[in-house]
C-alpha cells in the first residue's frame, strides 16, 4: 500500500459542452514582482514535455515576446510550432509560488498547458472518477 | 455582490493610503481575493474607483452598504482564489456562449472587457481599474470533438 497526502483538492471546471477538465487559475506576473500580472486559466497537461502558454500574456507583462529563445513545440500528428522560452512566476494563493521557465506561443493559442515541468515543482494526483485533482506544494 | 466588492476595494485602497501615507505599502483590507494585498499608488486607486464607479452608473447598479466595509467579505473556498469567477461561468453558460470564440475577461460577475484580441481585453480591463485581469477564452467545438492538449 502506497499513501500520498495532499494538502488541496480542486474539482474539474466544465467548459461549454458541459465536459470537465482539470484546470488551475494561476497568477502569471514576472519573477519577484507582483505588477503587472494577469490571472488566468491553464490545462493540467500530464502529455506535455513543457507548459506553454498565449503569447500575447508575454506581451501584457510587459516581456518581449520574440527576445525569448526559440523553442517548437511538437503536437501528436508531428504538426510543429515556435514558441519562444521565458521565465515567469507562476503563483497561486494557497498553492505557493513558482518561477519556471515557459513556452510563450507566437501564434494564438485557446489552451494554456501545465506541463510536466510544473508537474515536477508541486505533488499531483487525480482521480477522474470524481472528477476531482489534488496537489500540495511539496513535490 | 463583485461589483461592489470592487468599489469596497478601491475604496479601502484609497482610505487606507490618504489616511497613513508611510503604510502605503501594507495591505490593509481584504475584501475578496488575495489580488487586494498588492499595494498602489495613490493616484491609481483613486483612478480605479473612479472607473468602477462608471461601470456602476452605467451599469445602474446599487453600489456599497456600510456592512461592506466594516466586514468585508473573504472567500470561503479553502483553494481561495477566483472561486466567485469560476461559480459565475458554471451557471452562466447560455450567457458566455454570447462570447464564444472571444476572450473574457472577468470581475466577480461582471464581464469587464471582451473581444478577439487577449491585449485590448487586458488594456481595456486595466483602463477599468482591474489591475489584475482574469482572463480566458470561450472555446466552443461543435459536433463531436475530443480535446487533447495540443
Amino acid at each position: 500500500m502506497i499513501a500520498v497526502t495532499y494538502e488541496h483538492q480542486v474539482p474539474y471546471n466544465y467548459d461549454l459542452r458541459g465536459i470537465s477538465f482539470p484546470i488551475l487559475i494561476l497568477r502569471l506576473s514576472l519573477p519577484g514582482q507582483v505588477e503587472p500580472a494577469l490571472d488566468i486559466e491553464a490545462y493540467l497537461d500530464s502529455g506535455a514535455e513543457k507548459s506553454l502558454i498565449e503569447g500575447s500574456f508575454a506581451t501584457a507583462l510587459g516581456i518581449e515576446l520574440l527576445s525569448g529563445r526559440e523553442t517548437k513545440f511538437v503536437s501528436t500528428n508531428r504538426s510543429e510550432f515556435i514558441a519562444r522560452l521565458h521565465r515567469i512566476c507562476l503563483s497561486h494563493p494557497t498553492i505557493g509560488s513558482f518561477d519556471l521557465e515557459v513556452g510563450f506561443s507566437t501564434a494564438s493559442i485557446a489552451r494554456n498547458l501545465l506541463g510536466r515541468d510544473f508537474f515536477n515543482l508541486v505533488q499531483i494526483g487525480f482521480r477522474e472518477r470524481q472528477l476531482t485533482f489534488y496537489i500540495s506544494s511539496t513535490p | 455582490m463583485a461589483a461592489r466588492s470592487r468599489v469596497v476595494y478601491w475604496a479601502a485602497q484609497v482610505l487606507s493610503q490618504t489616511s497613513s501615507p508611510e503604510g502605503a505599502s501594507t495591505a490593509v483590507f481584504t475584501p475578496r481575493d488575495w489580488a487586494s494585498t498588492t499595494p498602489f499608488p495613490s493616484w491609481k486607486a483613486l483612478e480605479g474607483l473612479a472607473q468602477s464607479l462608471e461601470i456602476f452608473a452605467e451599469e445602474r447598479i446599487p453600489i456599497v452598504e456600510s456592512s461592506d466595509i466594516a466586514s468585508p467579505k473573504t472567500s470561503p473556498s479553502p483553494m481561495g482564489h477566483r472561486t466567485r469567477e469560476l461559480e459565475w461561468k458554471r451557471s452562466h453558460q447560455e450567457e458566455l456562449l454570447r462570447y464564444a470564440d472571444q476572450w473574457v475577461a472577468l470581475e466577480g460577475e461582471m464581464i469587464i472587457a471582451h473581444g478577439r484580441e487577449p491585449l485590448e481585453v487586458i488594456a481595456e480591463s486595466r483602463s477599468k481599474g482591474i489591475m489584475v485581469p482574469y482572463i480566458f477564452f470561450v472555446e466552443t467545438t461543435h459536433g463531436e470533438i475530443f480535446k487533447i492538449g495540443l
